[in-house]
């Protein structure tokens, strides 16, 4: 139905120019089905931004187009002067809704657009709001978006923020995949999961499987750090809670807190084990992993024992312990 | 903790083997008095760490009172006799430009310039290498020279370190503002140069202390938000034993103020 909206169609196959040429000829000649093809849902958000500077003072405007046009206006820092949504009789909680709906179309409906850089920051701005802000969004989406720009060579940075930002570590998933696509792709998708050990492994079968067995085995020991790209040069998004890891107990990604209570015992052990250094944190929660893996009944009784003979077990001799 | 060739180091020995700069005074305070260790496998890896350091210092010194612009990457600005603009609103070197002539207009004419504060990082780190190694070495290691986010620079190694107990004057490091209104993404975060006395240079903010950034980032946080703007625990820093690596017979170091 999108391509065979007219305004759509004359955007893609003839270009803004034509688009503009168009809308003038029909307002001119039947305004009141002009809106109409304005103000329909299966109009694409590419084409109300090339016509925004000629629809803006229409008051028959969707609420959709109004919130996407003063959005418009907000990110470009250009005046509009749109007719406010909040005119219109809704409660906060519908406006907040058509606000998250509009995001969604804007974005869902310009992922192959790349038409200038006014465009893109105003995408890019919106992906903030909806992703960031409503905490909102379809990650696959964000994620192809930002591919979509790095095939291209056009402006991604803030897009990779953005992803790098957001603690839903599913999207580690969703970049994987890309080790299947081009082989440019298949590298910004290895840079992206460097910190994952065996991203890099030679075949690709080989690598996406490495990836969904590291995410399994440590998803609920991530750690969100808030590194992204425009921290260093190297961001590594999430790190393993070892502590987590040796007790088997789950961890809120952006607090570090654990998420069923610890019991005395536990939470004694937690803290030695805090204490120890970090490689040796490493060795002690990869075993419990692995024993915990194997058989669960004899890791049980295993993690009961206190944290001094499991260092002993790994002829790791340190004063302490519980 | 500095050691040098598993040997610990008191302040005085410290001074004996390092440069007489600008601010090295400072740097081998910080590397002894700190609890982390600063460990170094030879003097002269030992002498090319602080000389950088110290350049690096200075250069954000310099950067901070020329007059060069923010922008974000949509809206980068260079002066175009020897900077193009990309798409990605990165600044390449022009073809017969020199790269060492190039990255000296941005401290020359700051007015002509607008730019991210990733890419100011690295301009500040790329003008510490210009200080430290010589414009003709500089000019080899960079001739296709391209400032854009941190991405990787062919020839300027860096390390990214957990930082303990407290960061050593030259180091990058990163505010994080998590609760940043959408209205403000500019304000989204700071990249910093550490400098002396405990304070930082960011681009776009200026000079101050920790609570100055932090005061500063907070005042773009969204309506009723709850986290402060914070300093992470990570700090970036050019690796100086590769740069000896890569200029073994270049290098012209300045040398001890008192023989050893």
């Amino acid at each position: 139905m999108k391509q065979h909206h007219l305004f759509n169609h004359m955007f893609s196959e003839e270009g803004p120019e034509a688009l503009r040429q168009q809308w003038n000829e029909e307002v001119t000649r039947q305004p009141d089905e002009a809106y109409k093809k304005l103000n329909d849902p299966f109009l694409d958000f590419p084409s109300l931004f090339i016509l925004k500077d000629d629809v803006k003072e229409i008051e028959a405007l969707s609420i959709r187009n109004r919130i996407a046009l003063m959005h418009i206006e907000k990110a470009l820092n250009v005046t509009l002067t749109i007719p406010s949504p909040s005119t219109m009789p809704m409660s906060n909680v519908e406006i907040y809704d058509c606000h998250v709906q509009c995001y969604e179309w804007m974005i869902e409906s310009s992922s192959s657009t790349l038409l200038n850089n006014d465009f893109l920051y105003v995408i890019d701005h919106a992906c903030t709001y909806l992703y960031q802000f409503y905490n909102e969004g379809h990650m696959p989406q964000l994620i192809e978006l930002l591919f979509h720009r790095y095939r291209n060579n056009v402006q991604y940075h803030y897009l990779l923020q953005l992803l790098y930002d957001s603690p839903k570590r599913e999207w580690l998933l969703y970049v994987a995949q890309y080790l299947y696509a081009s082989p440019k792709e298949r590298l910004f998708a290895q840079k992206l999961l460097h910190f994952i050990p065996t991203s890099h492994a030679t075949t690709l079968n080989v690598a996406v499987e490495s990836i969904e067995d590291w995410y399994e085995d440590h998803h609920h020991y991530l750690l969100f750090t808030g590194e992204t790209n425009d921290t260093n040069h190297d961001p590594v998004p999430f790190v393993i809670h070892y502590g987590a890891k040796y007790l088997g107990k789950a961890i809120h990604c952006q607090t570090g807190q654990f998420i069923s209570p610890l019991s005395r015992q536990e939470f004694d052990k937690a803290q030695s084990f805090s204490q120890l250094s970090i490689d040796i944190q490493e060795r002690l929660s990869t075993t419990s992993a692995h024993y915990r893996k194997e058989n669960r009944s004899m890791w049980r009784e295993w993690i009961k024992q206190p944290l001094s003979s499991h260092l002993e077990e790994l002829h790791i001799y340190r004063p302490c312990c519980h | 903790m500095l050691v040098i060739q598993e040997q610990r180091l008191t302040i005085s020995q410290a001074q004996q083997l390092s440069p007489t700069l600008n601010h090295s005074q400072a740097i081998l305070s910080s590397m002894v008095n700190n609890s982390d260790v600063y460990l170094f496998s030879s003097e002269q890896i030992f002498r090319i760490d602080v000389t950088l350091r110290s350049h690096i210092i200075d250069s954000a010194l310099t950067l901070a009172k020329n007059g060069v612009n923010f922008e974000t990457f949509y809206r980068t600005k260079g002066n175009p006799n020897y900077w193009e603009i990309t798409e990605m609103g990165g600044l390449q070197l022009r073809n017969g430009s020199q790269p060492s002539t190039a990255l000296q207009d941005i401290f020359n004419n700051g007015s002509a310039y607008g730019f991210e504060c990733a890419t100011a990082m690295e301009i500040v780190l790329l003008h510490g290498m210009l200080l430290t190694i010589g414009e003709r070495l500089f000019n080899e290691l960079y001739h296709n020279l391209y400032l854009w986010d941190w991405q990787d620079i062919p020839n300027l190694p860096l390390t990214i370190v957990s930082v303990q107990q407290g960061d050593i004057p030259g180091d990058v490091r990163y505010f994080k503002n998590p609760q940043v209104s959408p209205n403000h993404m500019a304000f989204q975060g700071e990249n910093v140069i550490v400098l002396p006395e405990k304070r930082y240079y960011g681009h776009g903010i200026g000079i101050g202390d920790h609570d100055y950034f932090v005061t500063q980032l907070n005042r773009a946080r969204r309506p009723g938000a709850t986290m402060d703007a914070y300093l992470m625990p990570r700090a970036t820093r050019i690796i100086a034993e590769r740069i000896v690596y890569l200029s073994q017979s270049f290098i012209q170091i300045p040398q001890p103020a008192v023989p050893v």
